[in-house]
């Protein structure tokens, strides 16, 4: 069952040159209980789209969607009202997720308030239980610490209680490993993975690590230059992508190519937000690239399961 | 055998307890042995905490170290002092993780890249603008950067002028401290593809020191990798990628469908 | 008008006042009614007149035009804030530019020094400077920097400290460029934004204490024209003769606001603009 659905969703801020496209067009289909993916670099409006959702786009933002729906209601108008009760955002840093100078009792214990009339005896149980499904150890010591008292990965798990706390069943994760070791960040995965099979929770893990895409996502959508290029099962882009973006940005990783071989770097840079996109956005980097992608925006092809931009047919290498 | 360019034996690096009463913290770096010879590339990898960094400011001489020995180029690296230390470190050429920090904010491309020359004690003239040209298009930028300040530079064509800049003085040892952490992918493959140039055409030796495994092995002959102040595993880039002895490392290598 | 823009509408006011001060200053003899009154030549057939069409802000005890005379004081007034904080900036900047550099013993010594400073009450240090020193604009100048001086040598220590830490330093020190280069090419410029900010902020409290000490009797010598002084000689004459200590007084509280409002605004931009690579 779909739980979010956006059509042609775009973002835009007036400024005296023109206005800036942070999200040109980004098509998302997300299905319950799933974990999918927004693959891209800085300024592909990967995070754009995230805060559009949350309802958090800077002021001056205009928002504009021929579809933008989550759980059958429209988010144009809902999301702030979705956001802390069904949408939960869990960030990159932890650190300045929560407030130093509370404890992570009171800071629970704030956000179980908000939501519900239990009385404090019974708050404090929800607490407890709810940091031990995020894997923390002993709850209840862990309760009367400050957040400098815990590692960035414990951090990063407290802010999940907290996301559950609220009751939200769809959580945003914006890059939420970057920041955190390798192994603990395989570790926070796994517990996203977890909740979502034991809760029935769907998150939209933005994140520009491909290896994060193929530990937890279950589909992607690549996005460049503000526009969702290419969505499919994660496997399937990861393994053989279609679109010549999603290629080029896997053949750029280390281990890509054998030990010591120069990589394949994508030459020249995404095309400013001030400036318009005539055909396609990645013409002037495709090593594919024919004069018809200059003029002409590329079709969608494949099919529902799997899709691209493109004006070749998917043969890309 | 020819003596290594960059010898660490036994290198102990300790902080001072941070208070009175403290008890003294373990060592940040725990008697670890490394040897780079000339022209080779040594990778570095750990996590936070992991001593890596620790290592490398010890090397550069930005922290004490406690006891061990460091030779470099054949001298006693750790008994420079003053100007002498001053001179050395312009055998070593640095580049650091966030370039936008790393280059003065307020100085121009041509005046970040005269630094070290006018360092050395190089006049300025059309000499040193011709030889910061030539850097800069060294590491693939066009000479009209050289009026620019960094912060109008994307993080990739920062990255440059700081690899630049560390070339400057034409050194022996580049040292980098995570080039690319702060970069997009396919801007870390231009840098990588620039470095492996380098290497191959100035027969530079680099320490390379980073978190992420598959970066760092990629372009290195050695790999180290550390873990709480220790070396855990090291040996020859390829065989340590291919069957890595430890589950530390196995995990550092991250996993990923192959095609 | 960029400037303008970014100033916004107070600041904008406070740096149009402070140039309308700064004109009068400069082209006083052009300016004044009466230039010769300005500088102290007495007018006894016309004493205490209050404003009129002759004389705009009337007349003092010696029959002296006010507008003439506050004319005239705007240079005192205007040079001796300008030389205080100048003056408590050029010793104060190097100092704390040291301490926060070297760091250890150097900064111990140096900050230590800054604290005897620091002890005494400004103002009190600054009459009793005075007092020892005699009468005089110079030595009024000389006794309120030395209290002034110790806050720029704190505040530029706190900024070195900072800078010293930026990886763009430490990039510095690793190419081996020296420590005097260092400083001035890549601490100085950094720290100094701040303390010109600061400085701006102070002109208004140095006018205003330099006044103090003229009001005293710690300042400059009759003939010369002061607001200071003159606020102290209309005392006598207050309030039936309100007009003599109101004039200078006026132009003190008009200047010392234009310039905490403008400190204001900068120090605003200052606030928005730090040098995030961001």
């Amino acid at each position: 069952m779909t739980l979010l659905e956006i059509k042609a969703l775009s973002v835009t801020f007036p400024s005296n040159t023109g206005p800036v496209q942070a999200v040109r067009r980004v098509d998302l289909q997300i299905e319950r209980g799933s974990i999918h993916g927004l693959i891209g670099e800085s300024g592909c409006g990967k995070t754009m789209t995230g805060m559009a959702l949350l309802g958090l786009a800077p002021q001056g933002a205009r928002i504009a969607a021929d579809v933008f729906r989550f759980d059958g209601m429209d988010l144009t108008t809902h999301a702030a009202s979705l956001r802390g009760r069904r949408i939960a955002l869990i960030s990159q840093d932890p650190a300045a997720a929560l407030n130093p100078v509370l404890t992570i009792g009171r800071q629970m214990d704030d956000v179980l308030r908000t939501h519900s009339a239990q009385p404090k005896a019974e708050r404090r149980v929800a607490a407890v239980a709810l940091l031990t499904a995020t894997g923390l150890a002993g709850p209840e010591l862990l309760l009367k610490r400050y957040p400098h008292q815990l590692s960035g990965g414990m951090q990063q798990r407290v802010v999940i209680a907290q996301a559950l706390a609220t009751g939200a069943d769809f959580l945003i994760a914006d890059e939420p490993t970057t920041a955190l070791d390798v192994t603990v960040g395989a570790q926070v995965l796994a517990l996203l993975r977890k909740l979502v099979a034991e809760r029935g929770l769907t998150v939209l893990m933005i994140t520009h690590d491909m290896d994060v895409v193929a530990a937890v996502c279950d589909r992607a959508t690549v996005l460049y230059a503000g526009l969702s290029v290419e969505e499919g099962p994660a496997r399937a882009i990861l393994t053989h992508p279609r679109h010549p973006y999603a290629a080029a940005l896997l053949a750029a990783l280390p281990d890509a190519v054998p030990h010591g071989q120069r990589l394949a770097a994508i030459e020249g840079r995404i095309p400013s937000p001030t400036q318009p996109i005539t055909g396609c956005a990645f013409a002037l980097r495709c090593p594919s690239v024919m004069p018809v992608c200059h003029e002409v925006p590329p079709p969608r092809r494949g099919g529902s399961d799997h899709g691209w931009l493109c004006h070749l047919d998917g043969q890309a290498p | 055998m020819t003596a290594p360019l960059l010898h660490v034996q036994d290198l102990v690096v300790r902080y001072k307890p941070r208070g009175l009463f403290a008890q003294a913290p373990p060592p940040a770096v725990n008697r670890v042995s490394l040897s780079l010879p000339e022209g080779a590339t040594l990778g570095v990898v750990g996590e936070s905490g992991s001593g890596k960094s620790s290592l490398l400011r010890a090397i550069l001489r930005l922290v004490p170290a406690e006891s061990g020995s460091i030779t470099f180029g054949g001298a006693d690296w750790l008994s420079l002092r003053g100007p002498e230390l001053r001179l050395a470190r312009q055998g070593i050429g640095v580049v650091a993780q966030n370039p936008f920090l790393s280059l003065s904010p307020r100085l121009t491309i041509a005046q970040i890249l005269s630094e070290p020359l006018l360092a050395r004690g190089d006049r300025p003239g059309p000499d040193m603008v011709a030889q910061t040209a030539a850097l800069l298009s060294r590491c693939g930028l066009p000479p009209d950067f050289l009026p620019r300040r960094a912060r109008e530079l994307s993080g990739g064509q920062a990255q440059r002028v700081a690899i630049a800049r560390a070339l400057a003085l034409g050194p022996r040892l580049l040292v980098l401290d995570e080039p690319t952490s702060a970069l997009d992918v396919s801007v870390q493959a231009q840098i990588l593809n620039l470095l492996m140039d380098l290497k191959a055409d100035f027969g530079l030796s680099m320490l390379f020191v980073t978190h992420n495994l598959k970066v760092v092995a990629h372009i290195s002959d050695l790999l180290m990798v550390m873990h709480q102040g220790e070396v855990v595993e090291s040996g020859r880039a390829e065989s340590v990628i291919a069957d890595p002895a430890q589950p530390y490392s196995r995990a550092l290598m991250g996993f990923r469908p192959r095609p | 008008m960029s400037v303008l823009r970014r100033l916004g509408l107070g600041g904008s006011l406070g740096l149009a006042v402070i140039l309308t001060f700064a004109l009068l200053a400069v082209a006083a003899p052009l300016l004044a009614p009466y230039p010769g009154q300005g500088m102290g030549d007495p007018n006894v057939t016309a004493k205490l007149t209050p404003p009129s069409a002759e004389f705009w802000l009337g007349t003092d005890h010696l029959g002296r035009d006010l507008l003439s005379r506050v004319i005239y004081g705007t240079r005192v007034s205007m040079s001796a804030g300008l030389m205080i904080v100048a003056v408590s900036l050029l010793v104060g900047l190097p100092v704390g530019l040291l301490a926060g550099y070297f760091g250890g013993w150097v900064d111990e010594a140096l900050m230590r020094v800054t604290d005897v400073f620091l002890a005494f009450p400004a103002l009190l240090l600054a009459v009793l400077m005075a007092a020892a020193l005699g009468p005089g604009l110079l030595n009024s100048i000389v006794a309120v920097s030395v209290t002034w001086w110790p806050w720029y040598a704190r505040m530029a220590r706190a900024e070195v400290l900072v800078l010293r830490g930026q990886p763009y330093v430490e990039a510095a020190r690793l190419m081996g460029v020296s420590h005097p280069r260092i400083l001035i090419r890549h601490i100085l410029p950094g720290a100094a934004r701040p303390l010109l900010v600061q400085a701006a902020l102070d002109f208004g409290p140095a006018l205003l204490t330099a006044s103090a000490l003229s009001f005293l009797g710690l300042g400059v010598l009759p003939p010369t024209a002061d607001w200071g002084k003159m606020v102290d000689e209309g005392r006598k004459f207050f309030p039936d003769r309100w007009w003599v200590s109101t004039a200078p007084g006026v132009a003190i509280f008009l200047l010392a606001l234009a310039f905490s409002v403008l400190g204001d605004a900068l120090r605003g931009r200052e606030g928005g603009k730090r040098d995030d690579p961001s």
